[in-house]
């Protein structure tokens, strides 16, 4: 700082330079505790590998997952007598190896809970501060049609939409999305209205920061923790929603592999091959599970240490 | 009445154990009002919960003995120790509005407690009676109509009557009183103070009041036993204490409290912090504040050491 | 006065559902696919004929907005037209459905809260056993444990492999009881149908828990955490003051107050309920009203999907009713 007088830009100046150190600190702080923490860290490594395998999969699949052989039908996991380490899951109906087809259908589960998550998750964020912050017409009919959105069930609403546009990868993400910003917007809002009361707020205005200024650089850095483990949660809940879209035969349509779809597939032999239907059915249990882990973890390292901050 | 013998409670913290009462004894006669003054956190509320055999985990009262009507307390299975909670020893506490239970109606969490302990097998309607007897006898208007109010539809100090009447409900012994008035507007706190003053008189119940005001302990009191990190200091008539007091610590809180008509300007405190009760030191544990310490104040165990009858102070300063 | 409020509860539902149910007619429209294709089934010869009646009996051939009105006018009446795949009164196919439906979604209900409640309390009270890990544990298993998927697995395990339990269906013909209720359950009980008893419940066992996992999961963790709050508050330590045992500490003043946030969380599942159903329906051959709704949307069958969908908006409504009529009885600091 020059010059006898501390101009309002060195302030500003010295305020962004503190808070870039802050956050990288914070940020630092926050794996630490990812790290102590056993669980969420088992989820996170979980995770990782998952997405790892998904980005590799052609390197790692043994198998081509949509090729199809008659001879090689209905063969057990490796360690049921009859199976083998070359299909180390066992095939499927029509002979396609499923351990395969499961890392493939990792791709299209996590594409499409990213995806769904990253879109929705920014809109509804946007929306709901901007609602709340500034009120008025615009949140009260933003508000009623999120309530008249969330009168319906998931599965209902995304089977009824999935009819009327037909199936497919960017339809599904299109539909899933049209519901679920609704989380985002009411998290959002109810935090933005909250926020807004607080005295630091109107320090801010003060200072002379614009309205956006205000939402985005005061407010939303506050309330990311929340909205980041709703949208960890939300991830696990999306990769559901996609496998029993599929599971009936919307979603992603065959043969792109699929786990709801392999484990619909598989419901016609439960009495002989019961492992066409149960392999995909684990690697989803196991995925969701990561995913929740890793979000409660977030959740528990995030909260706490705001409060103490 | 009621004689605390060397009442030892510990919690077992995973920073190490924190020695929140200390070997503390004490002797009430009946009807006496007792007052327990100290700093947050020395361990007053504590010992009125163990006296109740309720300390929270991690806690737990690892010795000494509370006589009460020639029985040891602390010996008691909790099945008979429940016969006396709420009904021969009775609590009230700090902040009504959130000692009351916010889904019941007042009345019927006055009737509960007379409810517990209707050993004669009275009526529901006769307990009900009661309970407007009892709301009319804590100073509050119409019963009728306070008895089938929510705690929330009643403002604060109308919340502690009502505390107050629970506590009365059985007509205890003793009533342990956990700053009742710190939560409360002063005009309130004084209204508080006269009706349990007149419980005292009117029914004979002693109280022991723990509190970190000494406005009120000079108003309201008759005994009072001074508190530091777990252990009774000093304790004295209220006259004493507050005209006579001995220890550093007594002497500084006098001090600190500003009184109209005083020529100087500046506020005496009590210079540095509360001690961690779980990293105590040796020896007296007033010693890194105190203005009149000694070396030898650090080493050994300091002695409560009797003066005359019901004087008594921990101080190296009268030993 | 409280019925009043109710009244008003309703009375303002009425254009939501209105709402509702000219976006539904206007989507079927919307969507690809002819619905006199799907009625004449695959195959054989295309009489232009048979068409034009088929048309003309649906009102297909009348402009939208008279259909619309027939549509809506209909409502008014009671009448939702007739389905086009069944040929009866859209009324009839759903007052078949209902029963089973909500005979699987009460047990559910009940499972979960059977399972549920015990452990949230037991987890609470006892924070950090063996039982509260292990409860935790399963909770977080059943969040994350898709339902469709766990039907699958129990079927294979309890019904192909152990054999205990049947795989479809609600009830083995044989013995079906009388129909005073619809409800194969209370209808054995009430006309004393002992071995009808028996059956019914096996065939509910496997559904009603696939369904109720996920929401006994939920509860438990909801109720664990609110009862943990609860315990540390300053009523229940007076409650322990007066003297009162362990037992009516927790369940009187301690479970009516962590009730309040639970109750909350279980009622915006209740479409979970809803939703889930037709899933379970469809792997467990259950002739209720979710496979209906699906089975009418794959056919285009218009009147059937708006009936079924105005009836379930017309549940979540109720539902949700019935939620806040419980909130307000449990939480004497709110009022409708």
């Amino acid at each position: 700082m020059t010059g006898l007088f501390v101009t309002q830009k060195d302030l500003q100046k010295n305020i962004k330079f503190n808070e870039k150190k802050i956050w990288w600190k914070n940020f630092k702080h926050s794996i630490r505790e990812l790290i102590k923490c056993r669980t969420a860290f088992i989820g996170t490594i979980i995770v990782l590998s998952f997405i790892l395998v998904a980005v590799i999969a052609p390197v790692i699949a043994p198998h081509d997952p949509l090729k199809a052989s008659i001879i090689k039908r209905f063969i057990p996991p490796f360690w049921i007598e009859g199976g083998s380490t070359t299909y180390f899951f066992g095939t499927d109906e029509i002979g396609r190896d499923i351990f395969s087809r499961i890392i493939y259908g990792a791709r299209v589960s996590l594409l499409v809970g990213l995806i769904t998550v990253s879109i929705s998750g920014v809109l509804g964020t946007v929306l709901g501060s901007i609602a709340g912050y500034y009120g008025g017409r615009f949140d009260a009919i933003l508000s009623r049609i999120a309530d008249l959105l969330l009168s319906f069930p998931d599965l209902i609403f995304a089977i009824f939409l999935m009819a009327i546009t037909g199936p497919g990868f960017f339809n599904l993400i299109l539909i899933l999305c049209f519901k679920s910003w609704v989380n985002f917007f009411r998290l959002s809002r109810g935090e933005m209205i909250s926020e807004k009361t607080k005295e630091y707020i109107e320090a801010a205005q003060a200072l002379g920061e614009s309205d956006v200024q205000i939402i985005f650089k005061e407010i939303l850095p506050n309330i990311i923790h929340s909205l980041l483990v709703l949208a960890t949660l939300r991830v696990g809940y999306f990769i559901i929603l996609e496998a029993s879209l599929s599971f009936l035969g919307l979603g992603i349509q065959p043969p792109t592999p699929a786990w709801g779809s392999m484990i619909n597939s598989g419901r016609a032999f439960m009495l002989t091959s019961w492992w066409i239907s149960t392999m995909p059915g684990i690697a989803l249990l196991v995925l969701v599970l990561s995913i929740n882990l890793l979000g409660e973890g977030l959740r528990d390292i995030l909260d706490p240490r705001l409060k103490l901050e | 009445m009621l004689k605390i013998c060397n009442l030892c409670t510990n919690f077992f913290t995973y920073r190490g154990i924190v020695k929140a009462v200390d070997g503390l004894s004490l002797e009430m006669k009946e009807g006496e009002v007792l007052g327990l003054v100290g700093e947050s956190g020395c361990g007053k509320s504590i010992t009125l919960l163990s006296l109740l055999g309720l300390v929270p985990y991690p806690g737990k009262i690892t010795g000494g003995e509370v006589w009460f009507e020639e029985e040891n307390l602390l010996k008691k299975p909790t099945k008979e120790m429940r016969h006396f909670r709420g009904n021969k020893i009775s609590m009230i506490f700090q902040d009504p509005m959130t000692t009351l239970n916010p889904v019941f109606r007042v009345g019927e969490q006055i009737r509960e407690s007379l409810n517990v302990h209707n050993y004669k097998k009275i009526s529901k309607n006769a307990e009900k009676e009661k309970v407007l007897k009892l709301i009319k006898d804590v100073g509050l208007p119409s019963p009728e109509q306070i008895y089938q109010q929510y705690p929330h539809q009643l403002s604060g100090g109308m919340q502690q009557r009502i505390l107050i009447a629970i506590a009365l409900s059985c007509n205890p012994k003793i009533i342990l009183a956990d700053e009742p008035t710190t939560a409360l507007d002063v005009t309130v706190q004084a209204q508080i103070l006269d009706l349990l003053r007149k419980i005292n008189n009117d029914f004979g119940t002693a109280i022991i009041m723990v509190t970190h005001d000494l406005g009120v302990v000079a108003e309201f009191c008759q005994k009072v036993a001074v508190m530091y990190a777990g252990k009774i200091i000093e304790t004295g008539s209220v006259e004493q204490i507050i005209f006579n007091p001995k220890h550093p610590y007594t002497q500084g809180l006098l001090k600190s409290i500003p009184r109209i008509g005083d020529k100087k300007t500046k506020i005496q405190s009590i210079p540095g912090d509360v001690p961690d009760l779980a990293a105590l030191p040796s020896g007296c544990a007033f010693y890194p504040r105190c203005n009149k310490s000694m070396p030898d104040c650090q080493e050994g165990e300091i002695l409560l050491k009797v003066m005359e009858k019901g004087r008594q102070v921990r101080c190296l300063l009268y030993s | 006065m409280k019925s009043t409020k109710i009244l008003e509860r309703i009375l303002i539902a009425i254009p939501t559902m209105l709402i509702i149910a000219i976006l539904i007619f206007v989507l079927m429209r919307i969507m690809p696919g002819d619905p006199v294709d799907k009625m004449m089934g695959k195959g054989g010869n295309i009489n232009i004929e048979e068409v034009q009646a088929l048309e003309r009996e649906f009102h297909l051939d009348l402009p939208i907005s008279a259909q619309l009105k027939i549509f809506l006018s209909g409502i008014f009446h009671g009448d939702l037209g007739m389905s086009f795949q069944e040929r009866r009164p859209v009324w009839e196919l759903i007052a078949e459905r209902i029963p089973p439906t909500l005979e699987l979604a009460l047990c559910a209900l009940l499972f979960s809260l059977i399972i549920s409640i015990p452990i949230g309390i037991i987890s609470a009270v006892k924070q950090n056993s063996l039982i509260d890990r292990l409860g935790m544990a399963f909770a977080f298993l059943g969040i994350s444990t898709p339902a469709f998927w766990l039907g699958i697995v129990l079927i294979i395990i309890f019904s192909v492999k152990l054999s205990i339990f049947p795989v479809y269906g609600r009830i083995a013909y044989v013995y079906k009881p009388i129909h005073i209720t619809g409800m194969y359950v209370l209808d054995s009980i009430l006309s004393g149908n002992w071995p009808a008893l028996k059956d019914s419940i096996m065939h509910l066992v496997l559904p009603s828990v696939s369904l109720g996992a996920a929401l006994a999961a939920v509860t438990t963790r909801i109720l664990r955490s609110s009862m943990l709050e609860v315990l540390r508050a300053d009523y229940v330590t007076l409650a322990r003051t007066k003297g009162l045992s362990e037992y009516m500490v927790i369940t009187k003043h301690a479970l009516r107050n962590a009730l309040i946030p639970t109750v909350t969380v279980v009622g915006l599942q209740v479409g979970m309920l809803l939703g889930g159903n037709m899933i379970i329906e469809t792997i467990f051959g259950w002739p209720g009203l979710g496979r209906l709704v699906v089975t009418s949307i794959f056919n285009r069958d218009f009147p059937v999907v708006q009936g079924a969908v105005m009836f379930y908006a017309l549940i979540y409504v109720a539902a949700n009713l019935i939620v806040d009529i419980i909130y307000t009885y449990l939480n004497p600091k709110i009022s409708l």
